[in-house]
């Protein structure tokens, strides 16, 4: 239970304190592009998401647009996991 | 209309076209019905030509609902392998060709212009792209890119052969790989067909291993791709 609630409080301090840029530079691993050599609805969405989380709208807008659909549900889900592993963990302590 | 029940049962206003305009407005009605009242009326209408469709040929519902789902990815499929979005893209070029004039990067080389991100642009101009300057930035750089990879072939015309091969190893029951290759007619007839029994599918399967089917326009496959 702390474990599953502690990975999902310490993952995004992790990525804040990150540089912006962290991932920006290396070989993408999607298929499509290994495959096809042809960018997918997908791909940039970790730097997308990791620019928009550091508040750099334009570089975040350049490496996924859809990064601005998709965050906002991430952010939701991710409180929902939250608030559900921290009723868990309150039921497994008490 | 068996599988409409759930419509009618999320909406019930939905099956009685007519009922939608006297629905009374509250706002969260007036937000949340105008993507509804539009969508409704296409799936009404797909619904019923299915139901007509599905009487006429003694098919029942569900496998004709089947083959409208089969014929949509096909039509997918097909906007996908061919450059039907050429235009738009080409006037997104146009765009980006003339910010990138504009904003004086005619002295970069091309490494240097693939390299650019708008946090570097910002950087180096101090003023930031906006949206449109971001999204032409990123089509010119896409644009850079293709012409670098392929310096002779004309945009999209070269076929690999292991694509060719997934597809009809994947989707050669709907003869997706034969749109891949231009050959669209025989593309439609293998969907109507569900790929000629499956016969067809299996003979152009060992065809393209063997090399023998080669795209339309009389080329041969690029061995680097």
């Amino acid at each position: 239970m702390w474990l599953r609630l502690g990975t999902l409080i310490v993952v995004p301090i992790v990525l804040l304190i990150l540089p912006a840029s962290y991932f920006d530079k290396g070989r993408p691993m999607c298929l499509s592009i290994l495959l096809f050599n042809q960018e997918c609805y997908g791909c940039g969405m970790t730097r997308s998401i990791m620019h928009l989380i550091h508040l750099e709208w334009e570089d975040a807008l350049y490496y996924n647009p859809l990064g601005f659909v998709v965050f906002p549900l991430l952010a939701f889900v991710w409180l929902r996991w939250f608030l559900q592993a921290y009723k868990d963990y309150r039921i497994a302590t008490a | 209309m068996k599988w409409l029940n759930w419509t009618k049962r999320a909406a019930p206003w939905l099956s009685n076209p007519k009922g939608w305009k006297q629905k009374k407005s509250r706002l969260h009605d007036v937000i949340f019905s105008f993507p509804l009242k539009y969508f409704s009326k296409k799936i009404y209408f797909a619904a019923e030509i299915t139901e007509r469709l599905s009487k006429i040929t003694s098919i029942k519902t569900k496998t004709m609902k089947n083959i409208f789902t089969i014929s949509l990815i096909a039509v997918f499929a097909f906007l996908f392998t061919t450059n039907a979005h050429a235009v738009i893209v080409g006037k997104q070029q146009m765009y980006a060709q003339q910010q990138i004039k504009a904003q004086g990067y005619g002295d970069l080389s091309i490494d240097e212009f693939l390299a650019l991100t708008p946090k570097a642009v910002k950087e180096k101009t101090g003023k930031g792209l906006g949206i449109k300057g971001t999204i032409a930035l990123k089509m010119a750089q896409k644009q850079v890119k293709h012409a670098l990879e392929n310096p002779d072939a004309p945009a999209g015309k070269a076929k690999s052969q292991i694509v060719a091969l997934i597809l009809v190893a994947v989707l050669g029951g709907l003869g997706i790989h034969r749109f891949y290759l231009g050959y669209t007619t025989i593309g439609i007839i293998q969907i109507l067909t569900l790929g000629g029994c499956g016969i067809w599918a299996l003979i152009d399967l060992i065809r393209i291993i063997l090399g023998t089917l080669k795209p339309a326009d009389g080329s041969n496959y690029d061995p680097e791709l």
